[in-house]
């Protein structure tokens, strides 16, 4: 929709061009949110996209994808063999609620800072334990864990002025063998619950959770853990953050993602060789 | 800027916060259509260099130097794109609001997306068809007979007349009217349902920036159309705002939901699990005016008792009048919402008696050819055109089991009227009741055959039928099969 309380739109070539920030900016990822519902409040759009960044970038420490990379660009991703986790990148994809007309112009970036409990690209970045790069206002830059980078609904470590440059997929990461787990109240509706699992060569196994909590929640265990020692953990430290909405009631939420646990627990201990076998890719 | 829009160069520059579909369509683009706005319905898609967006969704300076396809420049040279032809054929459309967004979207999916309608048409509403018009149009079927009417025109699958402006987007709709120095009527709604009005103060309204005018019920013309004529220009310009507010709320009052405010249901049963007695309680809010209000009851409050045997049924049904935003019906006219009143009274009725809810209703639904009794004993406005219950209930079953079985889809109808509309067009009143009774008659008496899961019976099956459209087409009589119940629904 049109947001007419924007009186200035900036498209910024270069990080030197980027104007300052006041609290009535906004960043323009995608758009496929902000211009979704009214923004009475914003009066700048600083559209990133002009930036110009590399989509995505492969290079020794893993998968680079720019803020602004776009989830259809990001699905088309084709991995090598080996990095069995890809597989997680068209799951997350396919977990997104918006259409495929959305996957063209919504972006990456976009959907971890817009920090909604079911961002399927927070659960992609948590899962693979991404790291975030942040433009800081002074021109400096920092990184952080996108698994701290969300903190709640709609909320963000991020402050003002602070823009998410690029999240990096760790290749060790890539490398685990996976198991992903959705939910929703419909088939191919908003995720009520999406859970990954990941195993790596070492045995270490890690479990994440979004969707059914406010924040994501990663829990890791140097070995696959039992049934009881994975309720356990699940309930003591995503207690307190199972999500209330009308996508799914908490105690609901509590069960289905305890059961999808798991089954993720036995899906990766099933096959104690499975991170080493080829898998189907992104 | 500069922006190709359907291979058409255009410089203008966008306001700064301005999405896509509004630029388009000040460009004159009026098969963009404003939906939702906010990326859920697709009726707003269009092309950015051969990418199907949402246009709502879409910052409009990004389009800048690209190409913008809209469906006005789908078809080219007078040669309907495939799929807008296919969309016609199939007559994939009702109203054709959303079609020219569904037609952006079809055009544009891959063989991986055709094999997933419901996903890939994620995001595409349509408010009429149920889809099934759509997925037959998308799947190249044809509904409607094209050719020359050399055959009786009533019982034969006639195309919508409107079909070729719908699919190449130049149907116009309310606001597809440019008009130059066009103000928008806000409108501000009572909150209460009753209270008595003694001051109003515009002040606040008047002093924000781009307000016109407040107008109120002093601005009302009191002489009629007779006196407004001799106002003075200023006076005319707002009386012909004031009654253009009053049309504008035809359109915008009436997306109000269904009005039901309180449902009480109360059930009795044996232990063996018979029910005894269903008691429904419905208080509704129907807003101003009322227009809906006693159909919503009568429909909301038939088709969900009327599902269940029962010997002993009492209703209880109230709409209110009341000085709210009126209520439409917008909702199968209440029926889903009293039908999960009655649905969940059932299902808790079921868990006391320690049986099974599925099974629980097995054994009181109304079985083939009983009559459908709610609220009144008279010739029901439901009956039976084929019974399927069992199989619904079968497959919820399954499916709550986990067995990952596919929904059915849907059955087919047909037309079922055969009186001739040329021999009554031309007569008086009563012959043409006598027609529609006739057709009624018709109706009732023709079965319609149910269809069974096998895909080749079912293509045998629609082979010179016309599917179910429902289309109401003046005197026809047309027998439409609600795929979910099992029951015929008679339009006339």
């Amino acid at each position: 929709m049109d947001l007419n309380s924007v009186e200035t739109l900036v498209t910024p070539r270069t990080r030197a061009e980027l104007p300052n920030f006041s609290p009535g900016t906004a960043i323009l990822g995608g758009g496929t949110w902000l211009c979704s519902e009214p923004q009475p409040g914003v009066r700048q759009l600083i559209d990133i996209a002009a930036l110009g960044w590399e989509n995505i970038r492969v290079d020794a420490q893993g998968l680079h994808v720019a803020a602004t990379c776009t989830i259809a660009t990001l699905s088309g991703f084709v991995a090598p063999p080996e990095w069995h986790a890809a597989e997680l990148i068209g799951r997350c994809c396919n977990s997104l609620l918006g259409s495929f007309k959305v996957w063209n112009a919504a972006t990456v970036g976009g959907n971890i800072c817009l920090a909604l409990p079911a961002g399927p690209m927070t659960a992609l970045a948590t899962a693979l334990q991404g790291v975030a790069t942040i433009w800081y206002p002074d021109r400096t830059n920092g990184q952080a864990l996108v698994a701290d980078l969300v903190v709640g609904d709609g909320r963000t470590a991020l402050a003002q002025g602070e823009i998410m440059r690029s999240v990096l997929l760790p290749r060790a990461s890539l490398e685990q063998a996976c198991a992903f787990r959705q939910m929703s109240l419909t088939p191919i509706g908003r995720s009520a619950a999406l859970l990954i699992g990941t195993r790596a060569p070492d045995g270490a196994f890690a479990l994440t959770i979004t969707a059914a909590t406010c924040r994501p929640v990663r829990l890791a265990f140097a070995k696959i853990p039992t049934q009881s020692e994975l309720a356990a953990r699940v309930d003591a430290e995503a207690g307190g953050f199972w999500f209330d909405d009308i996508h799914g009631d908490p105690k609901w939420r509590r069960h289905i993602s305890l059961r999808c646990a798991d089954d993720i627990r036995r899906e990766l201990s099933a096959d104690e060789n499975k991170h080493q076998r080829p898998r189907g890719v992104g | 800027m500069k922006i190709n829009i359907n291979g058409r160069e255009v410089s203008a520059d966008p306001r700064p916060g301005q999405c896509l579909r509004t630029f388009l369509r000040e460009q004159g683009c009026f098969g963009v259509k404003k939906g939702c706005d906010s990326g859920d319905c697709g009726a707003c898609t269009v092309w950015v260099d051969d990418e199907p967006i949402h246009s709502c969704l879409y910052p409009a300076h990004r389009a800048k130097e690209r190409e913008v396809t809209t469906i006005e420049a789908l078809a080219a040279e007078d040669k309907l794109h495939l799929m807008q032809a296919q969309f016609l054929s199939a007559q994939g459309f009702q109203c054709g609001f959303c079609t020219a967004g569904m037609i952006m979207t079809a055009a544009r999916l891959d063989q991986a997306q055709l094999t997933d309608l419901p996903k890939a048409l994620k995001s595409n509403l349509c408010r009429c068809t149920g889809y099934r018009a759509i997925t037959d149009a998308i799947e190249a079927k044809s509904n409607a007979d094209h050719g020359s009417l050399s055959e009786p025109a009533v019982g034969w699958p006639v195309p919508a007349p409107a079909g070729p402006l719908i699919v190449t987007g130049r149907a116009r709709f309310t606001l597809d009217v440019a008009m130059p120095g066009l103000l928008h009527i806000k409108i501000l709604r009572s909150t209460h349902a009753h209270a008595r009005i003694t001051a109003i103060d515009g002040c606040a309204a008047l002093a924000l920036p781009g307000v016109r005018a407040v107008l109120t019920h002093l601005d009302a013309p009191s002489g009629g159309l007779a006196a407004s004529r001799k106002c003075s220009s200023k006076t005319s310009w707002r009386w012909r705002c004031f009654a253009a507010a009053r049309r504008c709320t035809a359109r915008h009052e009436n997306l109000t939901d269904d009005p039901f405010d309180t449902f009480k249901v109360k059930l009795g049963a044996t232990r063996h699990g018979i029910l005894t007695a269903i008691g429904m309680d419905v208080l509704s809010n129907t807003g101003a005016y009322g227009n809906h209000g006693p159909g919503v009851l009568f429909h909301g409050c038939g088709e969900s008792v009327s599902n269940y045997r029962c010997l002993n049924k009492r209703v209880d049904g109230v709409a209110v009048v009341t000085n709210t935003v009126p209520a439409g019906a917008f909702r199968g006219y209440g029926i889903s919402q009293t039908g999960f009143a009655m649905e969940s009274a059932i299902e808790e009725l079921a868990r006391r008696l320690d049986l099974d809810p599925i099974e629980f209703r097995r054994r009181n639904v109304v079985k083939d050819g009983e009559p459908l009794i709610s609220f009144e004993d008279m010739p029901p406005d439901l009956e039976h055109g084929s019974y399927g219950v069992d199989q619904c209930l079968d497959l919820v079953d399954q499916t709550m089991a986990g067995d990952g079985l596919a929904a059915p889809r849907g059955l087919v109808c047909r037309l079922v009227c055969r009186p001739r509309l040329r021999d009554v067009v031309d007569g008086d009143r009563s012959s043409r009741r006598l027609f529609r009774r006739r057709a009624h008659r018709t109706c009732r008496r023709w079965p319609v055959r149910s269809l069974r899961r096998n895909r080749g019976v079912r293509q045998r099956h629609q082979h010179g039928a016309c599917a179910d459209r429902g289309r109401r087409a003046g005197r026809m009589a047309v027998a439409y099969t609600a795929a979910s119940v099992g029951y015929r629904y008679r339009r006339t």
